[in-house]
């Protein structure tokens, strides 16, 4: 098999991701392996795995994670950075290795939806306020 | 699953006794139902006491319980924040509750006043809206349903949500608006309890020394306060709520259905009592990493971490709180969207001559068939909760300049408010493609109002007599 990037890898276990890259820190990752698929809904499969996680291409610095009986994970809340992850099936080979690119929105643009937001919530409220104090009965208008 | 706290057998046993239970419940109430009136509003005569109940029970939804958690595992602290912003459409829609009952005292739907206020063009585009955001609402219901049993015991997908959508469709079809609210009174007692409890059984349990060193070392900006999607997020969610409130029948026809100056307290109230359910719901995702739970949908870690704590007989509580959740808002929103259809689509295009009991009769296949075609568009699964509802966003907060200032201001008229909604929708999906759901309402809400007062101002002004309003059609 051929990976994005053009890498061959042995056919066993393949792992993928919802997303290469990720302005939001959380992506799902689903791995194909007895006969499931990678990408569909979670599975009851029996198999265990070992999931680990990197900041380098050569996992030197991986973390591990154990997971029963399942064939996708979400991971969440991540930092800007570039994330290695490669997955081993009990007993069997490392799966293909993936990257996904982690790089948040800027704080700049957040700040502006935020202040957008707050300017329309303000403007909500007045409205409603105005109205009111217009429709009582004793306003001249009404 | 490994992680299934319930047996397969227990939990179909729970589904079918707490079916039984409100379908018995709903046949019982449904008796007194004599006209149209009490069926899609309960005789217009509920009080403060059931008036808050149903309107907090109807808003903590199986997505309370299921997306807020997934909504902190996903954007952290201020995602569980930024979900009970959705009180908000709560508290500022009491006052508009009091003037729609004062302006349109005979009404039966939200589709009546767009229609009588604006016209019929933006009348269509908002049962549009409207109806597009209630199958939405559907669908993300039944999916929570099936969800919630898969995630606790196992229990395959498709039953549980067979399960569960036959359970709400057959009892809101034998008692109407009646059975709807009186069910979602019991269901909030139920709702209440169960939540503090599980949220009391985390920190117990874990402890938040433990939950924040887990945080910290795996998952460091589900606690950073300057989290950028999670900002952009806040507001969003506010408006998303507002827009929801301020158009859906579901509100309108509660509006309606209370007695004279019920509504404005009703719905503060709950406002104010919904206000914490979505913090202390989505606090317990923050434990999943404390408890080395591998999340394998987002949507399933409210559930995942609940029965994990919990263990067997925790998790038939949680089972059924959830399921309390889940019906206390299906039921609600089939009543409306049935009315909706039933008041707006059968007799307001179809058959003008249509009366009171034809109305009645047409209602209840109404429901029935929106119970079959959630479960069609449920059988697949097509996306997370959380993407689906949020689509919406876009819609809903299109709406809400054309409600605010429809109720209160002479000046908005029909085309700019028809206008308003159509650019909001629009921007606001292309913002939820471009950037992503945390934005979708937010431009929605923003262009929507930018293009009601400028097309209001620079076009004919109207000058709209709210007294036509109250009047019935056929005086």
């Amino acid at each position: 098999m051929l990976s994005s990037s053009g890498t061959v890898w042995p056919a066993q276990t393949l792992l993928s991701s919802d997303t290469t890259a990720s302005s939001e820190g959380y992506f799902v990752l689903s791995w194909l392996s007895d006969g499931t698929d990678a990408g569909a809904p979670p599975q009851d499969t029996a198999a265990s795995y070992i999931l680990q996680q990197a900041t380098r291409p050569d996992f030197a610095d991986a973390s591990t994670r154990l997971i029963h009986g399942q064939n996708s994970v979400t991971i969440s809340g991540l930092e800007n950075g570039s994330y290695f992850y490669r997955i081993q099936p009990e007993g069997d080979d490392w799966s293909n290795s993936l990257s996904v690119q982690v790089q948040h929105h800027s704080l700049r643009k957040a700040l502006g939806f935020f202040s957008l937001g707050l300017l329309l919530f303000i403007t909500l409220c007045v409205s409603i306020f105005a109205g009111i104090r217009l429709n009582l009965p004793s306003h001249p208008e009404r | 699953m490994s992680y299934n706290p319930l047996a397969p057998d227990t939990a179909l046993v729970i589904l079918l006794l707490f079916g039984l239970l409100w379908v018995a419940f709903g046949y019982w109430l449904g008796r007194k139902n004599k006209t149209l009136d009490d069926y899609m509003l309960a005789g217009r005569n509920v009080g403060l006491a059931l008036g808050t109940a149903t309107a907090m029970a109807t808003w903590v939804t199986s997505n309370t319980t299921m997306t807020a958690p997934q909504l902190t595992y996903q954007l952290g602290v201020w995602g569980m924040v930024g979900y009970s912003f959705g009180a908000v459409g709560l508290l500022l829609f009491a006052p508009l509750a009091g003037r729609i009952k004062e302006i349109l005292p005979h009404g039966f739907t939200s589709g009546d006043f767009i229609r009588r206020r604006y016209g019929l063009s933006a009348w269509r585009i908002f049962l549009v809206i409207s109806l597009f955001y209630a199958l939405g609402w559907l669908i993300s219901l039944g999916m929570a349903g099936g969800l919630l049993v898969n995630a606790l015991s196992g229990l395959d997908y498709h039953l549980g949500m067979s399960v569960i959508l036959l359970v709400c469709v057959s009892y809101t079809l034998l008692g109407g608006l009646r059975a709807v609210i009186a069910t979602d009174f019991v269901q909030t007692i139920i709702i209440l309890l169960g939540v503090i409890w599980i949220a009391w059984l985390v920190i117990d349990n874990v402890g938040i020394d433990t939950m924040h060193r887990d945080l910290s070392a795996g998952h460091p900006m589900l606690l950073q306060l300057l989290f950028p999607a999670a900002i952009m997020f806040l507001f969003n969610n506010l408006l998303f709520g507002v827009g929801e409130i301020f158009h859906s029948n579901v509100w309108w026809s509660r509006a309606f259905a209370f007695r004279k100056k019920t509504g404005t307290r009703a719905y503060l109230i709950s406002g104010l009592c919904w206000l914490p359910i979505p913090i202390v719901a989505g606090f317990v995702a923050l434990a999943a990493p404390s408890l080395g739970l591998n999340i394998p949908s987002p949507d399933m870690v409210g559930p995942m971490v609940a029965g994990r704590i919990l263990g067997t007989t925790g998790a038939v509580i949680v089972f059924i709180v959830v399921f309390s959740a889940l019906a206390s808002s299906l039921d609600s929103l089939l009543a409306a969207t049935s009315d909706l259809i039933t008041q707006d689509i059968y007799r307001g295009h179809l058959k003008p001559d249509a009366s009171d009991l034809q109305c009645f009769r047409v209602g209840k296949w109404v429901i029935v068939g929106l119970g079959l075609f959630t479960w069609l568009l449920c059988l697949p699964r097509l996306t997370t909760l959380a993407s689906l509802l949020y689509f919406t966003g876009a819609f809903v907060a299109s709406a809400i300049w054309p409600i605010v200032f429809g109720l209160y201001f002479r000046w908005a008229n029909g085309r700019a408010a028809s206008l308003a909604m159509l650019s909001g929708t629009g921007s606001g999906l292309l913002a939820y493609f471009q950037i992503g759901f945390y934005v979708a309402a937010l431009v929605s809400c923003a262009v929507s109002l930018l293009v009601i007062v400028t097309s209001s101002f620079m076009g004919r002004h109207g000058n709209f007599d709210f007294a036509q309003l109250a009047a019935r059609e056929n005086d």
